[in-house]
C-alpha cells in the first residue's frame, strides 16, 4: 500500500466539493460568484484526477489535471469578461435577470 | 497515520471555505475563502505524491485566476449587487437535486472497482518520490501528450486574445 | 462502324436542329434544308431498296446496334434494322414524304410560322423513320411517342385556334390511352420471352413458342395492338384523327394519312410472330379492323368538309389494312396472305391518299373553304389538281386498273378464303361505300359550275408537280405490285411476306365482283349526285337516311359518349382522389404532421426560460438521473 489514506476518502472529498460547486452555480444570483463555483468544480474533477493517478499508477490522469488548470484559466478569462461586459450593457449582474434568449 | 490526520483537516478546511464560496454575500469575501480552499487542494495534491501539480495549482489559480476575480470584483459594482436577494428561485429544487447527487457519487465512490495499481505499467517508484513523479510528469507531457500540449496552449492564447478584444472593444453606450 | 441507315435516321433530326438553332428566321432557307432533310434519306434508301429488288426474295436483314442499357439482367440495345419491312416503309415515308414537303412549300407560303411548320414536319420524319427503323420494342416505343409530339405539334400549328389547340390535346390523350396498353404489352412480353428484339423474339418464339402459356403471350398480343389501335386510330380510339384534320392540310397528308396512322398497321406486321401464337388477339385484330373499315366508311357519307370525308376514308382504309392482318386461318395456314396484302395496300393507300389530301389541299388553298358545298366547277380554273384528283378518286373507289384496286381485291380475297365470311361482307359494303361517298366528294365540289363565287386558281408548279408524280404512283403502283416488273422482281408478295410467298393465282372471281361492286358505288353517287346540280339541303342522304343520317353527322355520338363518361365518371373518380389526396394526403398526412409539429413547439419553448440556471438545473438533474440509474 502506497499511503494509509484510503482512496474513497479523497473521491468523497471530490464529491462533496463537487456538489457544492452545482449547488453554487444553480442557487447563487452573483455571475461573479457563479464563476467561482465553476472553478471549485473543476477543481474537484482535478483532485479526482490526480487521486486515481496516484492510485492507479498511471500518469494520464496528472497530465490531464494540467490541461484542466490551463482550459480552467482560459475560460475565467473569457467568463470574466463577457462578465465585465454584460454589467456594462445591462447594468445588473443577476444572472436571472438576463433572459433575452428565452422563447 | 499522521498523513491522514493531515487530510482531514485539509479536507475539512476545504469544505468549510468551499461552502463560504456559495454562501458569502459580498463577493470579496468568496473570492478570498475561495483562495483558501485552493491552497487546501494545492495541500491534498502534495499529500497525492504531485508537488509540481500543487505548485501549478497556487501559481494558476492562486496567482492567475484568483487575481482576475479581484479585479473583476473591484472594475464592477458590488454594492447594489450586495443589495439583492442572494438566492435564485432555483435553490430550492437545486439544491435537493444537487444533495442527491453528491449521494449517489459517493456511493459510486465506495463501490469501488475502478481498476488496480498492478494493471499499470508505470514503476510504483516514480509515484512514491515527489521529484521522480514531476521528472516523470515532464517525460509523459512533452512526448505521448505532445500534439494535445500544443494545442492547449493555443486555446490559452486564444483565451486570452479573446478576453482582450471583448474588454477593449466595449459597445458603444448612449 | 456507322452504317449507312444511321444517316437515314439521323439527317432530318440535324435538319430539325438546323432550323430550329440557325436558319428560323430565313424562311426559304428553311424550308430547303426540311426538304434536303427528307430527300437524301430517301436516296439513301435506294441503295437498300434496289439490293433488296435484286435479292429475289432472299434479302438478310441488318442490324446495327449500340448497347444502350447494360446492366445485369438487362441488354438493351438501340440501333437500326434494315429488312424488307422497313425498307418499304422507308421508301414510303421518304418518298411520299419528300413530295408531301415540295407541296407544303407552296402551301404554307406567306404562313406566320413557315420555318417552325418544316421544323416540326423534320422532327416527325425523324420520329417515323426511328420507328421504322428500330430494331426492338423499347426504341419503337421511344420513337412511337416522339412521332406523337410531332403529330401534337402539327395537329396544334394554329394553336391560336381554339378548335386546333384542343385537336391536339384530343390526339395526344387518346394516344396516350393506347400507348399505356403498349408500354404494358412491351413488359408482359419482356417478361414472357426475355428480350425486346423483334428477330429475336421472332426465333424464340418459332423454336419453343409451344413452351409460353397462350394466355400470356394473348394479353401481350392484345396489349401490344392497343397501341397500335390508338396510332392507327381504330375503333375504339379513332376520335382523334377526324380532329386532327385541323392541322395544315400537308400534315394530314403526311402522318394522318401516308405515314405516321399505318406505324400502326406496321407494329402489328412486327408483332406477327407472337400474333401468330395467339389466335384469340389475332382474331380481334380482324374484327377490329373491319369494324373501323365499315364503320368510317358509313360516317363518311354525312360529312361536309373535304378533309373529314378523306380522314374517315383513311379510317376506313386502315380499318381494311388492320383486317388484312387478322384475317389468318391459324390452323391450316402455310401462308399469310393478309399480311403481304396489308402491307401492299399500306404503299398504295399512302399514294393515293396523299394524292387525295394534296388535292384537297390545292383547292383549299385556292377556295379558302373546306366546305364541299362551297366549291365545284373547278375543272375550269384548276385542270391539274382536277385531273390528278379525279385518278386518286378512282384509285380510291377501287375501279381497276388502278392502285387501290389491287390491293383492296387482295384484301378482300385474303379474308375470303380464310374463311371470315363475315369480315369479307363488311368489307365488301365497305367497298361499295367508298365509291358512292367519294362520288359525292368529287361531283359536288369539283364538278359542274360554281357554286359560290370564288375565285379559284391553278396552284403553282412547286404544288402541281408532286400531284402529278402521286397521280402517276397511283396508276401503276397497283399493277407494278401485282404483276411485277418483268426481269427485275415478281411482285410485291415475293419480299414482303411472312413465312413463305403467299403470291397466288388471281381471285377471279372477286375481282369481278368488286369491280362491279365498285363501278355500282360510283354510278349511284353519280346518279345522286352529279346527274344534276343539288344544293347542300337537298342532299338525298338526309331523306332516305332521315334519323340515321344525324347519328351519322354525329358520328355515332362517340365523342358526346367519351365527353359523357369524362364528365360523369371519370371527374367523379378524380374528383373522388382530389378529395383523398386534399382531405387524406395533404390534410391529415401533411399538414397533420406540421400541425403536430407546430403544436407540440409552442408546448416545448416554454422550457426555454432563457435563465441560465434553469439549463444547469436541468443539466445536473439530466445527471443525476443517468448517473441514478448506473448506481442501481
Amino acid at each position: 500500500m502506497q499511503s494509509a489514506i484510503p482512496m474513497e476518502y479523497f473521491l468523497v472529498l471530490s464529491a462533496i466539493l463537487f456538489t457544492i460547486g452545482c449547488i453554487g452555480v444553480i442557487a447563487r444570483r452573483n455571475i461573479i460568484v457563479i464563476l467561482m463555483s465553476l472553478e471549485l468544480i473543476l477543481n474537484a474533477v482535478n483532485i479526482n484526477f490526480v487521486t486515481f493517478s496516484y492510485y492507479l499508477n498511471n500518469m494520464t490522469g496528472r497530465v490531464f489535471s494540467l490541461f484542466t488548470m490551463a482550459v480552467a484559466a482560459a475560460e475565467v478569462a473569457i467568463g470574466l469578461a463577457i462578465a465585465v461586459n454584460l454589467v456594462r450593457v445591462r447594468k445588473t449582474m443577476e444572472i436571472d435577470e438576463i433572459d433575452t434568449l428565452k422563447w | 497515520m499522521i498523513e491522514t490526520l493531515f487530510f482531514f483537516l485539509f479536507a475539512a478546511l476545504a469544505i468549510s471555505s468551499a461552502i463560504m464560496v456559495i454562501t458569502m454575500r459580498n463577493p470579496v469575501h468568496s473570492v478570498v475563502s475561495l483562495i483558501v480552499c485552493f491552497f487546501q487542494i494545492a495541500c491534498l495534491f502534495l499529500l497525492l505524491r504531485a508537488p509540481f501539480l500543487a505548485g501549478a495549482q497556487i501559481f494558476v489559480y492562486v496567482g492567475a485566476i484568483m487575481i482576475f476575480f479581484v479585479f473583476a470584483v473591484f472594475l464592477l459594482d458590488i454594492k447594489s449587487s450586495m443589495a439583492k436577494q442572494k438566492f435564485s428561485k432555483w435553490a430550492s429544487y437545486g439544491i435537493p437535486v444537487s444533495l442527491l447527487f453528491l449521494v449517489e457519487l459517493i456511493m459510486l465512490a465506495l463501490k469501488g472497482g475502478f481498476g488496480n495499481a498492478a494493471d499499470s505499467s508505470a514503476s510504483a517508484g516514480q509515484f512514491l518520490d515527489m521529484a521522480k513523479s514531476t521528472e516523470a510528469l515532464g517525460t509523459v507531457l512533452f512526448t505521448k501528450y505532445l500534439l494535445p500540449f500544443e494545442i492547449i496552449s493555443v486555446v490559452l492564447l486564444v483565451g486570452f486574445v479573446g478576453a482582450v478584444v471583448l474588454t477593449v472593444k466595449a459597445p458603444k453606450e448612449d | 462502324m456507322i452504317h449507312y441507315s444511321w444517316f437515314i435516321l439521323f439527317i432530318p433530326l440535324i435538319s430539325c436542329l438546323t432550323i430550329v438553332l440557325l436558319t428560323r428566321k430565313y424562311k426559304d432557307l428553311s424550308s430547303y434544308i426540311s426538304i434536303a432533310g427528307v430527300a437524301i434519306p430517301f436516296i439513301l434508301t435506294l441503295k437498300p431498296f434496289f439490293a433488296l429488288l435484286g435479292s429475289h426474295g432472299h434479302f438478310e436483314p441488318i442490324e446495327s446496334t449500340l448497347v444502350w442499357i447494360d446492366v445485369p439482367g438487362l441488354t438493351v440495345k438501340m440501333g437500326t434494322l434494315i429488312d424488307p419491312l422497313s425498307i418499304l416503309m422507308l421508301m414510303v415515308v421518304t418518298g411520299v414524304g419528300t413530295l408531301i414537303h415540295m407541296f407544303a412549300r407552296g402551301y404554307m407560303h406567306g404562313e406566320e410560322g413557315f420555318s417552325r411548320f418544316f421544323a416540326c414536319l423534320s422532327l416527325f420524319i425523324f420520329s417515323m423513320l426511328g420507328i421504322v427503323l428500330s430494331t426492338n420494342y423499347l426504341q419503337i416505343f421511344i420513337f412511337w411517342e416522339l412521332v406523337g409530339v410531332a403529330s401534337y405539334l402539327l395537329i396544334g400549328y394554329y394553336y391560336e385556334k381554339e378548335s386546333a389547340a384542343e385537336a391536339s390535346v384530343k390526339a395526344f390523350m387518346t394516344n396516350k390511352v393506347g400507348d399505356f396498353g403498349f408500354i404494358l404489352g412491351i413488359l408482359v412480353l419482356y417478361y414472357t420471352v426475355g428480350s425486346f428484339n423483334f428477330y429475336e423474339i421472332q426465333d424464340i418464339l418459332a423454336t419453343n413458342g409451344a413452351t409460353y402459356a397462350t394466355g400470356t403471350l394473348t394479353i401481350a398480343a392484345l396489349l401490344i395492338f392497343a397501341g397500335a389501335m390508338g396510332k392507327s386510330a381504330q375503333v375504339p380510339l379513332h376520335v382523334w384523327l377526324p380532329d386532327a384534320m385541323e392541322g395544315p392540310t400537308p400534315v394530314s397528308a403526311l402522318i394522318h394519312a401516308a405515314t405516321m396512322v399505318v406505324a400502326g398497321v406496321y407494329l402489328v406486321a412486327r408483332t406477327y410472330p407472337l400474333l401468330v401464337l395467339a389466335p384469340a388477339a389475332m382474331e380481334t385484330v380482324a374484327y377490329v379492323g373491319g369494324i373501323t373499315a365499315i364503320f368510317a366508311a358509313t360516317i363518311a357519307l354525312a360529312q361536309n368538309d373535304i378533309k373529314r370525308i378523306l380522314a374517315f376514308s383513311t379510317l376506313s382504309q386502315i380499318g381494311y389494312m388492320i383486317m388484312a392482318m387478322g384475317v389468318v386461318n391459324l390452323a391450316t395456314a402455310e401462308v399469310y396472305t393478309g399480311y403481304s396484302a396489308s402491307m401492299f395496300h399500306v404503299t398504295t393507300h399512302a399514294f393515293f391518299k396523299a394524292l387525295l389530301f394534296l388535292g384537297s389541299g390545292s383547292v383549299i388553298h385556292a377556295v379558302h373553304s373546306q366546305d364541299i358545298w362551297d366549291m365545284g366547277g373547278l375543272k375550269k380554273y384548276m385542270p391539274i389538281t382536277y385531273w390528278t384528283f379525279f385518278i386518286g378518286y378512282l384509285a380510291l373507289a377501287g375501279l381497276p386498273p388502278f392502285a387501290g384496286f389491287w390491293s383492296k381485291d387482295l384484301i378482300l380475297g385474303a379474308a375470303h378464303e380464310n374463311g371470315f365470311h363475315i369480315l369479307f361482307y363488311l368489307g365488301t359494303i365497305a367497298a361499295f361505300l367508298t365509291p358512292f361517298y367519294m362520288s359525292r366528294l368529287w361531283f359536288v365540289a369539283f364538278t359542274g359550275p360554281k357554286r359560290t363565287d370564288h375565285h379559284a386558281h391553278e396552284s403553282p408548279l412547286i404544288m402541281t408537280f408532286p400531284l402529278m408524280v402521286l397521280a402517276v404512283l397511283a396508276v401503276i403502283s397497283g399493277v407494278i405490285g401485282e404483276f411485277g416488273i418483268p426481269g427485275v422482281y415478281h411482285g410485291f408478295s415475293s419480299f414482303i411476306h411472312y413465312g413463305s410467298d403467299p403470291h397466288g393465282p388471281l381471285h377471279l372471281d372477286i375481282m369481278i365482283q368488286s369491280t362491279i361492286i365498285a363501278a355500282l358505288g360510283l354510278f349511284l353517287g353519280w346518279w345522286v349526285y352529279g346527274r344534276k346540280q343539288i344544293t347542300e339541303s337537298e342532299d338525298p342522304m338526309k331523306r332516305w337516311l332521315s334519323g340515321f343520317y344525324k347519328v351519322l353527322e354525329n358520328k355515332y355520338y362517340f365523342d358526346e359518349l367519351y365527353f359523357w363518361f369524362i364528365r360523369n365518371v371519370y371527374n367523379r373518380i378524380s374528383a373522388f382522389c382530389n378529395w383523398c389526396e386534399v382531405n387524406l394526403v395533404i390534410g391529415f398526412g401533411v399538414n397533420g404532421i406540421a400541425y403536430l409539429t407546430r403544436q407540440s413547439g409552442a408546448v416545448l419553448r416554454l422550457s426555454q426560460t432563457g435563465k441560465v440556471q434553469s439549463y444547469a438545473f436541468i443539466f445536473v438533474l439530466g445527471v443525476t438521473s443517468i448517473v441514478f440509474l448506473s448506481v442501481f
